[in-house]
């Protein structure tokens, strides 16, 4: 395992793109509030590395490293199946399918921290797709997830040593 | 099970790429930095907010 601090960092990082989220809809009649010491975070980063350290020995990755679009992609997985109420306050009227809106917004902002998209560069429709993903149900299968965050990259120009056939 | 993941190989010439991260060889992430990142995209994200609290509030009605 690496530095002990780097769970903290990957907390920091979710709070961060959870406080992104919740300010991005302060608006919002949900009004969702991120809870910074909600002990569910600390799961979801305890989760996060049991996850990453399980697909490392799985894949033999070169110094344990993975490539940042699968960094993505175990955020997604595992946010994706985290209800909303574990990481967000609403008002007590927001019904259920609106709770999603605010884990959506922060899966978004993952995506954009972990994969350092430039928002100058995003392709709306792309976007739009992406987002209308993650306000669904949680995906099932982490190599579609991959595959997503992959292709996300690739369309942004990233050069990849993925081989071509 | 063959997947994608069973074929990778080294990028033939890594000149110019110190920032590319996407092989197997990835620098650890630095977290100081993509939290900058997320902080400095906050209008973007807010108006990507907006955008799908539109798009729920739409199917809502529709139902």
């Amino acid at each position: 395992m690496a530095s002990p601090y780097l769970s903290v960092w990957r907390r920091s990082f979710l709070v961060t793109c959870g406080q992104a989220a919740a300010k991005g809809l302060e608006d919002h009649p949900s009004k969702p509030v991120f809870s910074e010491d909600s002990l569910h975070l600390d799961a979801i980063v305890t989760r996060y590395g049991e996850l990453r350290e399980q697909f490392v020995s799985q894949h033999g990755m070169v110094g344990g490293l993975l490539a940042n679009h699968k960094v993505a992609a175990l955020y997604i997985s595992i946010l994706s199946r985290t209800p909303p109420e574990h990481l967000f306050t609403f008002t007590h009227e927001t019904p259920i399918g609106e709770r999603r809106l605010a884990l959506a917004a922060m899966m978004n902002a993952v995506v954009l921290g972990v994969l350092q998209i430039d928002p100058a560069t995003v392709n709306e429709a792309l976007q739009d797709d992406l987002e209308y993903c993650l306000l669904k149900e949680p995906p099932s299968n982490l190599e579609w997830i991959c595959f997503g965050m992959h292709a996300l990259c690739r369309h942004l120009g990233r050069p990849t040593n993925i081989k071509n056939y | 099970m063959n997947t994608y993941r069973d074929n990778y190989e080294t990028l033939p010439d890594a000149e110019g790429l110190g920032h590319v991260t996407m092989n197997n060889d990835s620098e650890a992430i630095d977290y100081k930095a993509r939290i900058a990142h997320v902080q400095a995209s906050q209008d973007y994200l807010t108006a990507r907010a907006k955008r799908m609290a539109a798009r729920v509030a739409q199917r809502s009605t529709e139902e």
